[in-house]
């Protein structure tokens, strides 16, 4: 039985009625918003392990939202949006969601999605502490990642897949595997959320995130860590 | 001609005042009995002055007056016209031409200060014409306006501005002056706009780029010059406006359109709000191990039918959105038959009974597309091919490479499309002649297809009938797709 505490963020009663009536038989702990702000109220007041935030909200709109809380936090952000398009999609990424669902969305689906923006990478006992790359250093039991001696907050996601990375170094990683280890096994094909998260990365980690030299691509193959 | 007289009395009391200063010369120098050369002098003198003072006729008039004084009181015989010394005579005439060139040349440089502050004066009203017609705010046409600034800072009696635009004469000024059909016709091919019957009034051809936009005709006192001085400035003016008016029109088509954008998206918004709900509720429901065989049944319904009416309502917003003309691609590398699989899986429901046939050729490469769009394409011809052709029916969707395009192409096994039909069904909003009322639709299907492909570099086409039932092919050009690759 999954457990953890959800926030959902939608301006719909609706919608909000029948997360709680689903979400808590699940073993999740459900806390609801109206809006932007009132999520932003609620994050300063308690610790949660997801966030659900409709893109499209009077007041604060939904992106809005999910810049600010990510500022702040490392929660899972999982995005619903109304509009099935690419563009909106890599919005919502950029904005620092951890995933997307289209709305209408099927509730099996929608449960994946939480499972998968919750789920970390497992770490092996025998895996090394600490992995060194260059000027990057991974600690990989504190999930705690220090770059030219100053530590830099990543993401849960963002830090599975430099994780990923690093566990091979100067191996190309293909982009099904990276999805299917950082995400979960129902991804494979959503390039997109490669690519934005790798931004996200490089703006992190790389002296000069436009000439990335820690994480190189390989174009329509992967991405690979250079040491 | 109602100033002459005052100019005629004018005249008379300078000529008068001429023949006074000489009398008064005369009879002073007489009367302190100075020698002859020096009452030369001094008449001399007094034509200079009248010259400055006055003009060209009254130091002429005081030049021969003066001679005649000159000999009558002054050479001898004194009192007589004669002459009896030649050398007298010489000096006459020295002092004649003497005194005509000085006033010829005072007069000269009199009209050139004249003609320097006319000058000035239309230099002033042009740049106070300039500067009224840039800070024009006022309502109107803009040519109504043009003419009105023209008659105002000219103080003319009438000027007059025909736009070849909006075909109207604009006239302001206390006179009407129409513009001659003979001038607008000679302007319009371009010839002279000059009329000898209308000598108070000037016309001047406004030209924009190059091209005759309008007539100006003006009554009033301006030099030629000055005329088309005006006319260019009037040019500017409405070149200004037209330009202003052209940027309106498309700030208000881009409004409408943004209006537009809002409200699909406020409708799309609206209807997908209730249909989450029910989707998230059913499948919620659904999932649940407990639910009876039946209950399944009946949810699967409500879960299917929702998705139904979720792709109707994006695929109405979708096209209008296209059919609006403004969409931009947003392109990524696809796998045609992954675009064809997920096309077929979503109209899962509504190709329920029917065999569907899907020829993928092998090894097509990926090509840089919008999915969205190409796949609502691609629903919009499979639903045709469901619409016209007899339940339980099979329908046929090929993917193929054909030459350096990629080739889509969806058959039925309907009754076709009539050869007289085949050049209109790609139009907007056409419908077949007898399908108005028994197949339900909007006329938008094709024209849309088609609108998608083109927005691709591609194109739509019937494809020649071979056995039957209509064949719709979209042509894709295959692109390079690497760059979109991260």
């Amino acid at each position: 039985m999954p457990t953890g505490k959800i926030l959902v963020v939608d301006d719909e009663p609706q919608i909000r009625r029948v997360m709680r009536t689903t979400l808590a038989p699940q073993g999740y702990e459900v806390y609801d918003a109206r809006s932007g702000e009132e999520a932003l109220e609620a994050v300063r007041q308690r610790r949660f392990d997801l966030i659900l935030l409709d893109v499209n909200m009077p007041g604060m709109g939904g992106l809005d939202t999910c810049r600010e809380i990510r500022a702040a936090s490392d929660v899972a952000i999982v995005m619903l949006t109304v509009r099935n398009a690419e563009a909106d999609k890599v919005a919502a990424l950029d904005a620092g969601a951890d995933d997307y669902v289209t709305k209408p969305f099927s509730m099996p689906e929608l449960l994946a999605r939480i499972r998968a923006a919750l789920r970390r990478v497992p770490v092996s006992a025998e895996s090394a502490a600490t992995i060194e790359a260059g000027d990057l250093q991974i600690h990989v039991h504190e999930r705690r990642v220090v770059v030219r001696g100053s530590p830099v907050r990543l993401t849960p996601k963002e830090f599975d897949l430099l994780l990923c990375l690093a566990a091979n170094p100067n191996v190309t990683i293909a982009h099904t595997k990276l999805l299917q280890t950082v995400w979960g096994p129902d991804y494979g094909n959503e390039v997109e959320y490669l690519r934005t998260f790798i931004n996200q990365l490089r703006k992190k980690i790389e002296a000069d995130p436009a000439h990335p030299s820690l994480i190189v691509t390989e174009p329509w193959v992967g991405y690979r860590l250079a040491i | 001609m109602r100033v002459v007289p005052r100019d005629f009395l004018r005249s008379v009391i300078q000529a008068t005042l001429t023949l006074a200063i000489v009398a008064g010369v005369t009879a002073a120098c007489r009367f302190a009995a100075v020698n002859a050369t020096t009452t030369g002098f001094v008449y001399l003198i007094a034509v200079l002055l009248i010259a400055a003072a006055w003009g060209i006729r009254e130091s002429v008039l005081a030049s021969v007056a003066g001679m005649l004084c000159f000999n009558f009181f002054f050479f001898p015989p004194i009192g007589t016209l004669t002459i009896a010394d030649p050398h007298n005579w010489i000096a006459l005439f020295s002092f004649l031409l003497t005194a005509i060139v000085a006033s010829e040349l005072s007069a000269r440089a009199k009209r050139q200060a004249r003609a320097a502050i006319d000058r000035q004066r239309e230099l002033e009203r042009l740049y106070r014409l300039g500067r009224s017609i840039l800070l024009d705010r006022g309502d109107g046409p803009p040519a109504q306006r043009l003419a009105y600034h023209v008659a105002q800072v000219f103080e003319l009696s009438s000027a007059t501005l025909y736009d070849f635009l909006t075909e109207k004469e604009y006239r302001a000024g206390p006179d009407d002056l129409a513009i001659p059909a003979e001038v607008l016709s000679a302007a319009l091919s371009g010839g002279a706009v000059t009329r000898a019957d209308l000598v108070d009034a000037r016309f001047a051809l406004i030209r924009l780029g190059g091209k005759p936009a309008g007539v100006l005709g003006l009554r009033g006192h301006v030099s030629d010059t000055t005329v088309d001085a005006i006319a260019n400035l009037v040019a500017v003016g409405l070149e200004r406006a037209r330009t202003q008016e052209a940027e309106n029109r498309a700030e208000a088509a881009r409004q409408s359109e943004e209006l537009k954008s809002m409200l699909l998206d406020a409708i799309a918004h609206e209807f997908k709000t209730p249909l989450t709900s029910i989707k998230a509720a059913a499948t919620s429901v659904l999932s649940d191990e407990g639910v009876s065989a039946a209950h399944r049944e009946l949810l699967g319904i409500v879960d299917e039918e929702t998705d139904r009416l979720n792709h109707l309502v994006s695929d109405a917003i979708e096209m209008s959105r296209i059919e609006g003309g403004r969409f931009k691609l947003n392109r990524s590398p696809a796998r045609p038959a992954e675009l064809i699989e997920r096309v077929v899986r979503q109209m899962r429901a509504r190709l329920a009974e029917r065999e569907v046939q899907c020829e993928i050729e092998a090894a097509l490469p990926e090509t840089s597309l919008d999915r969205d769009l190409i796949e609502l394409a691609l629903r919009q011809l499979v639903d045709n091919a469901a619409k016209y052709s007899p339940a339980g029916a099979p329908i046929r969707i090929e993917a193929a490479r054909s030459g350096a395009s990629l080739l889509f192409r969806v058959s039925d096994s309907g009754p076709g499309v009539p050869p007289r039909e085949r050049q209109h069904v790609f139009d907007r909003f056409y419908r077949a002649p007898g399908n108005k009322h028994g197949v339900p639709g909007s006329g938008l299907g094709l024209y849309v297809v088609r609108e998608i492909a083109r927005a691709h570099g591609g194109d739509a086409a019937l494809a020649e009938q071979t056995a039957g039932g209509a064949q719709v092919e979209i042509s894709l050009p295959v692109e390079a797709t690497e760059s979109a690759h991260g």
